[in-house]
């Protein structure tokens, strides 16, 4: 009973925003207390989609949300891997660390981030960019893929290579194939830790670089309620499509722990 | 010779692969940034460092920060957004999971799939949602002037710009819920099920289930999560700046504004600010760790 | 000392898999062990989970001492669960866990702390009440569960394949511990599993139980002798199972042709004559008889002749496989008595340990 009224909570709130924000969209005038709007047209959104600024936000922070996919994935794999076999205490450093960047205010933490790559002096670039997501992303791939790894039976592995496979082709025909699911869970939700950044976009890009989600903070300072609902579905549809992705996979807890009895 | 050379790669072959090498790379990026955007920081709220290049060393910017008046009146206004909701964002994620778990039956997919969903929506689109349903002439408010409980966009209660926060606590609540929720299923489901069934076959009632073996399963989730959630919710920066109003700000908005004045020593500032912040989270998580150890690990008695 | 009484239990709707039960019926004496004992996937499992309240059964009832369990809620019910996985609470120490049950129920700290010190005693961990559950070994573990289901002194203790996961001593250990536990403080037990030398160790009652149904019940000497059904006689390893058609006194099957007893036969059975009947006898008493008397196959004496083929060491005995013509006899010889392979045997089959089944 509860959880049907906590489902229907979150999902009619969601689907109201998708609703409202999708209804926004469309409309030319859209006053209280219409609930729905007397005049649609789909005009001023296209206009937003088509302009260059949306074109090249868009662009900019695509290349750059998997730029830091690919180099979060990357370093967070040996990691994963260590973490995932291990159970000693150097571990528990390594997680500590992890845990850093949650911890921190990110406010200061943008603060300082943006002024060490002031120190560097890359700020303003795409490369100052994408290494202040990193701080952010890194832990998130690294608990994502540690979780996906520990689920991993890696005696797999070792049979493999009793029956004569290298490394490398172990990696490609036993482990890559099994754990594909939580790796892609991992992609997408890195991605999206990425996509979803204002502040460190703003302080580490200084200005420079935009993102659409950039865009969308800034419309709504006196912005056309179309443009920003417009902009605003602009940001949120890749990060449903994407969490669908993720959400596929058994690291997200939908193991059910059923009580045999 | 060829022993020599052979026994040295080996050790280098091994070396690459122990856990601390792999292991480095990650700490580097993540201890290096984040780490030194927090020395950086500390540094220059004392004056330290180029960024405040020119700025006199020492408890100047602390001192200038504490005695304004607006600093007071937006710490109070953190302080309680942040308590607020991580109140209700722990409280009703660990309710959520004990709902989840406490039926018979797998978690749907659909469930997770909203929760997920919930977190990962960047905290920019999220605002603009709470504020497109819960202005006074909002999506909300309409749907109450259709079933003729108000008349006039003024009879709505007001979310935004207020002096309560209201808004910014609903933003945060509903993010950090769905957090909570996520970090503490897999304990919740992996082992606290099977406890919390045992202790049903041993006499407990619900609340006993709860109170005595749901609570200590998954507090190794539950407390640094709530730790996280205080910490983003006292840092939170996009939420109140765009759902709150001009008075009162929170600190991390008056942190960024001071950040960006023209005027370095303002610098100082916003790091003797963002600093404070720190402390503050800091001595928070330090206390949930004191709770943790003493709550969670059996309490040692001498054997008879 | 409580008696249980299971009528008409049956179990359709399964959310989480749980096997199914189809009118199942049976008594728990007082005081005593009954095994729940068949095959993975029988349903067994399911019945005690009716029995705790953690499923709903579609139909029948359950009642302990004549009150039906049916209103009643899981954490209300006179009886307690003991698991395969030992399930000890990891946040507490042993005695925590031991005094759980206790310390949900009220019960003053100093009563708590009496009783947990006297069942630790009891199964043999007198100084391990301060301990961190994680540091025990399985059989350890296990023990502090049983202390902790004994705690609240219910009607009836349930235990689902407990020993399953324990190495041989330790269950051997176990096992003793548990019947000398019932023997002294009268705790009625009800105990699942599907190791038939673990059900016939420790049961004072046996409930066969496959497919969801009640296959066969009565004390383990008895249900060796009667198994009942074909799949109860096979399940504990009577194996000898002689099918054909009855003529008078006698047995015509493929090994020979025997006298049986007819008031071993099936009363159910007799009503078609016409079909086969099939008769067991258990292995132990199958008589070897010296190979010099290789010439006696007369019906009066049940014996047949035929070729030792394999042979297996259970213990110090030999259970010997004898090809009679096409059919194969199992028997049970001391070892130093056992014939080489290949030789010639005779074997006998007392009539007076022949009894039907059925099919």
């Amino acid at each position: 009973m509860i959880r049907i009224a906590v489902r229907s909570a979150l999902g009619s709130l969601l689907a109201a925003i998708v609703g409202v924000l999708a209804v926004a969209v469309v409309s030319i005038r859209w006053v209280f207390p219409q609930v729905v709007p007397d005049e649609f047209s789909l005009d001023l959104a296209a206009r937003t989609l088509r302009s260059p600024s949306t074109h090249d936000a868009l662009v900019s922070g695509t290349v750059l949300s998997i730029a830091v996919t690919l180099i979060a994935l990357t370093l967070a794999w040996p990691a994963a891997r260590a973490l995932a076999r291990s159970s000693g205490g150097g571990q528990g450093l390594v997680v500590a660390i992890m845990f850093l960047p949650s911890i921190v205010p990110s406010v200061g933490l943008a603060m300082g981030i943006s002024v060490g790559l002031l120190n560097l002096g890359v700020d303003g670039s795409m490369g100052a960019v994408i290494l202040a997501h990193l701080v952010p992303a890194v832990p998130y791939a690294v608990a994502i893929l540690t979780a996906t790894l520990m689920r991993y039976d890696h005696r797999l592995d070792l049979q493999a290579a009793t029956l004569g496979a290298t490394p490398l082709q172990v990696l490609r025909h036993v482990t890559l194939p099994q754990i594909r699911a939580g790796l892609v869970a991992a992609a997408a939700l890195t991605f999206v830790v990425s996509w979803s950044q204002y502040l460190l976009t703003l302080l580490a890009g200084s200005g420079r670089v935009i993102t659409p989600t950039m865009l969308l903070f800034n419309a709504t300072a006196g912005g056309n309620p179309v443009v920003i609902a417009t902009l605003a579905l602009l940001v949120t549809v890749p990060v449903i499509v994407l969490v669908s992705f993720a959400s596929g996979s058994p690291e997200n807890g939908s193991d059910d722990g059923r009580v045999s009895t | 010779m060829t022993g020599l050379l052979t026994i040295r790669r080996r050790s280098l072959g091994q070396l690459a692969r122990s856990p601390m090498a792999t292991t480095a790379p990650v700490a580097a990026v993540v201890g290096l940034g984040a780490g030194y955007a927090l020395v950086e920081g500390v540094g220059a709220s004392f004056g330290f460092g180029a960024p405040v290049a020119g700025v006199p060393i020492g408890l100047d910017a602390y001192r200038r920060v504490l005695a304004s008046p607006t600093f007071w009146e937006s710490a109070c206004f953190s302080l309680w957004i942040a308590v607020a909701s991580t109140v209700l964002g722990v409280g009703g994620g660990t309710m959520i999971s004990w709902w989840w778990v406490s039926r018979p039956g797998r978690i749907r997919r659909i469930d997770l799939w909203l929760v997920n969903l919930t977190v990962s929506i960047p905290h920019v689109a999220w605002a603009v949602a709470l504020l497109a349903l819960l202005t006074q002439s909002g999506f909300v408010a309409r749907m109450a002037a259709a079933a003729g409980v108000l008349d006039r966009p003024d009879q709505f209660p007001v979310f935004f710009a207020d002096s309560a926060g209201l808004g910014i606590i609903a933003h945060l609540a509903t993010k950090e819920l769905a957090f909570v929720t996520l970090v503490t299923l897999p304990l919740a489901t992996l082992r606290a099920r099977h406890a919390v069934t045992t202790a049903e076959t041993l006499g407990a009632t619900r609340s006993q289930r709860f109170r005595l073996v749901f609570l200590p399963t998954i507090a190794p989730a539950l407390l640094p999560a709530t730790a996280v959630v205080f910490a983003f919710a006292l840092g939170s920066y996009e939420a109140p700046a765009l759902l709150g109003g001009q008075r009162p700000r929170t600190l991390s908005v008056v942190a960024l504004e001071y950040f960006r004045d023209s005027d370095l020593t303002r610098r100082a500032d916003a790091f003797a600010v963002s600093t404070i912040l720190g402390v503050v989270v800091l001595a928070v998580v330090g206390a949930l760790w004191l709770v943790g150890r003493s709550s969670v690990r059996p309490t040692r008695r001498a054997d008879r | 000392m409580s008696n249980v009484s299971v009528e008409g239990l049956t179990h359709r709707y399964h959310p989480r898999g749980e096997a199914m039960l189809e009118d199942v019926s049976f008594n728990v004496p007082d005081g005593s062990i009954t095994c729940l004992l068949g095959p993975s996937g029988s349903g067994k499992s399911t019945i005690l989970g009716c029995i705790a309240g953690l499923h709903k059964p579609s139909a029948g009832t359950v009642l302990v001492d004549g009150v039906d369990l049916a209103p009643i809620p899981t954490h209300r019910r006179p009886v307690t669960l003991l698991m395969q996985n030992a399930q000890l609470f990891a946040h507490m120490t042993v005695a925590q866990n031991v005094e759980f049950g206790l310390k949900v129920r009220r019960v003053s700290p100093r009563t708590r702390r009496h009783r947990s010190v006297e069942l630790l005693d009891m199964v043999g961990l007198g100084g391990f009440a301060g301990r961190d559950p994680g540091q025990l070994s399985g059989g350890e573990q296990q023990r502090v569960a049983l202390a902790r289901a004994l705690a609240t002194e219910p009607a009836v203790l349930l235990a689902d394949e407990p020993l399953g996961n324990l190495d041989p001593p330790v269950r051997r250990d176990l096992q003793r511990q548990l019947v000398e536990i019932n023997r002294s403080t009268g705790t009625t037990v009800l105990f699942v599993t599907h190791d038939v030398t673990e059900a016939l160790a420790i049961s004072d009652q046996l409930v066969v139980i496959d497919g969801g149904r009640v296959q066969s019940s009565g004390i383990p000497g008895e249900l060796l002798r009667r198994p009942g059904t074909r799949s109860v006689a096979d399940l504990l390893g009577v194996g000898n199972v002689l099918t054909g058609r009855i003529e008078g006194d006698f047995l015509d099957a493929a090994a020979g042709r025997f006298r049986v007893d007819p008031a071993h036969a099936l009363p159910t059975q007799a009503s078609t004559t016409d079909g086969d009947r099939h008769w067991v006898i258990h292995p132990d008493h199958v008589h070897v008889v010296d190979a010099c008397d290789a010439d006696a196959s007369t019906p009066t004496t049940n014996a047949v002749s035929g070729i030792a083929v394999a042979s297996r060491l259970i213990g110090t005995r030999v259970e010997l496989c004898v090809a009679v013509g096409s059919y194969q006899l199992t028997a049970v010889v001391a070892s130093e008595l056992c014939p080489p392979l290949g030789a010639t045997v005779t074997v006998r089959l007392p009539t007076a340990q022949l009894y039907e089944v059925r099919p």
